[in-house]
């Protein structure tokens, strides 16, 4: 693909400032490596930051809302009005609030990610089939019991999705939270190389948010594999039933 | 697989306990008003026998049973297990259900040892006890396998060893077999003859099948459609261990037909050419 949007570049013979050459994007990924590699940390944080906090919230939260109606009646409707309100757009106001440092790219991350962990942990958590309930009951466990022994473990895979979902907007969170104010992070910079039409240092941000996004994802994907080896979205292809039939 | 050995030994004295279902109704609150589910219902079982109940789909099987597990609240009338009022889901007992439940994070044996965790009970032994149950239905070797790796019947027999773990007084079923292609299914009643031979729990069976009733039952209940109601109640005397070849024997042949007609199963050909 880089082959041809070299080629595409060349042949035409565009300038730069419109559609510099890969080759140009990594020189310029080369030679502004220090400043990218510092906006890359300082993104990173924010995304991890806002994303982390979102995980500790909204499962604990999620347990709450399916375990006691009165709270999701209350509450819930709240949530959902949060979630209507386009983050993007709250995102000049907490700069308003909370200036120009960390803390409003970590906010407007955080409620990016909410949201789809907060919805997939409670369609887990009310996902486990009712007469699995009714077993442990007769087994004299309690309301906790057949949380921890069933709902919690059931509700996992749908748990990960949501996380899933979340790393990759988390990523979109921070940017849109260094665009409207910031004085670093790969947002910034991207802003900044628009401005000087520095189109080669745009790509080069853009690659190093893609691949940002991809190792964040897949490093999310890693737990999953090692915390639900058991679920059928993780089982190898074409697992068949070996031994002596029964 | 089989347990030859027992069949030939004295039985064994019975070890499960009474129920007794007096007066036992059922209803369901729903969007279109409330619903007459079941009842009322007077029953008693008695300890260690096997009881089957069998009924049209909806009649209301599977409620009594939850109701007698006290894991719904009857609207009217009660059960008493052992002379105690069931007020809670009662946990001196074992119950199947259709769906095998088993936990698809735990391995074959772990999910044995579930009943073992929940009633904390010593591990080393209730470890021993679970692979020895395991072995005893053809599961030798399967212990780490996980629950998807399974058939579907030897999903259920993980389900069984689960409910037996603790060898409970009562045993409850709830169509176990009704999932199990028809082969599977008839292995399973032998397998289940076996160990209620063995150690004569009391059991409450529900079941579609007439052949799995007759071929278990020391009785068999007969439930009409909703609201649920005993029909008829038919002892089945026959010596143990049965097989499910004696359709015809007077006994079965007997019991049968007259469930079939009770239950309104009619065969057209016959009937046409008898009008």
């Amino acid at each position: 693909m880089s082959l041809a949007w070299q080629a595409i570049a060349v042949l035409f013979d565009l300038p730069t400032y419109i559609l510099p050459t890969p080759v140009d994007a990594a020189e310029s990924l080369w030679t502004n490596r220090d400043e990218l590699w510092a906006a890359t940390l300082v993104t990173t944080g924010e995304v991890l930051a806002g994303f982390s906090i979102a995980v500790v919230i909204s499962i604990p939260v999620a347990m709450l809302l399916v375990s006691f109606r009165w709270f999701e009646t209350v509450v819930y409707p709240f949530i959902v009005l949060l979630q209507t309100v386009p983050k993007i757009a709250l995102a000049p106001l907490f700069v308003v609030w909370f200036g120009f440092g960390i803390l409003p790219k970590v906010l407007v991350t955080f409620l990016i990610c909410f949201f789809p962990i907060l919805l997939d942990t409670m369609t887990g958590l009310r996902s486990s089939n009712p007469d699995m309930a009714s077993l442990v009951r007769s087994m004299g466990g309690g309301t906790w019991a057949i949380f921890r022994k069933v709902r919690l473990p059931a509700a996992l895979p749908h748990v990960f999705a949501g996380v899933k979902v979340a790393i990759t907007l988390a990523v979109v969170g921070a940017v849109v939270g260094e665009f409207v104010g910031a004085t670093q992070g790969l947002g910034y910079l991207l802003l900044r190389a628009n401005a000087n039409l520095d189109t080669p240092l745009l790509f080069a941000a853009i690659a190093i948010l893609t691949v940002l996004g991809l190792v964040l994802y897949y490093a999310v994907s890693l737990v999953e594999r090692l915390v639900i080896p058991w679920h059928v979205s993780q089982r190898a292809e074409g697992t068949v039933t070996t031994g002596p039939a029964v | 697989m089989s347990m030859a050995d027992i069949r030939d030994s004295a039985p064994v004295a019975a070890t499960g306990t009474q129920i007794d279902v007096r007066g036992l109704e059922i209803e369901y609150e729903t969007s279109g008003g409330p619903v007459h589910a079941l009842g009322p219902i007077d029953l008693t079982i008695g300890a260690g026998e096997f009881v089957s109940v069998v009924g049209p789909s909806g009649c209301g099987k599977s409620t009594l049973l939850k109701a007698v597990a006290g894991l719904i609240r009857p609207s009217a009338g009660g059960v008493s297990i052992g002379g105690a009022p069931i007020t809670k889901p009662h946990s001196d007992l074992g119950i199947v259900f259709q769906n095998p439940l088993l936990m698809d994070w735990r391995s074959v044996l772990s999910n044995v040892l579930l009943q073992a965790e929940m009633r904390s009970m010593p591990k080393q032994q209730a470890t021993a006890k679970a692979k020895a149950l395991l072995a005893q239905v053809g599961l030798a070797g399967f212990e780490n396998r996980r629950p998807h790796e399974l058939s579907g019947g030897m999903q259920q027999r993980v389900g069984i060893c689960r409910a037996l773990l603790h060898e409970p007084p009562l045993i409850m079923m709830d169509e176990p077999f009704g999932a199990l292609d028809a082969l599977t299914r008839e292995q399973m009643c032998y397998d289940l003859q076996d160990l209620w031979l063995e150690r004569r729990p009391t059991v409450l069976f529900i079941t579609h099948s007439i052949s799995e009733a007759t071929l278990l039952s020391d009785r068999v209940i007969v439930m009409s459609k909703r609201p649920g109601q005993i029909l008829a109640e038919y002892e089945m005397t026959r010596p143990r261990p049965r097989l499910l070849d004696d359709d015809e024997h007077p006994e079965v042949d007997r019991v049968s037909r007259e469930i079939r007609r009770l239950l309104g199963v009619t065969d057209h050909a016959t009937t046409k050419k008898a009008s």
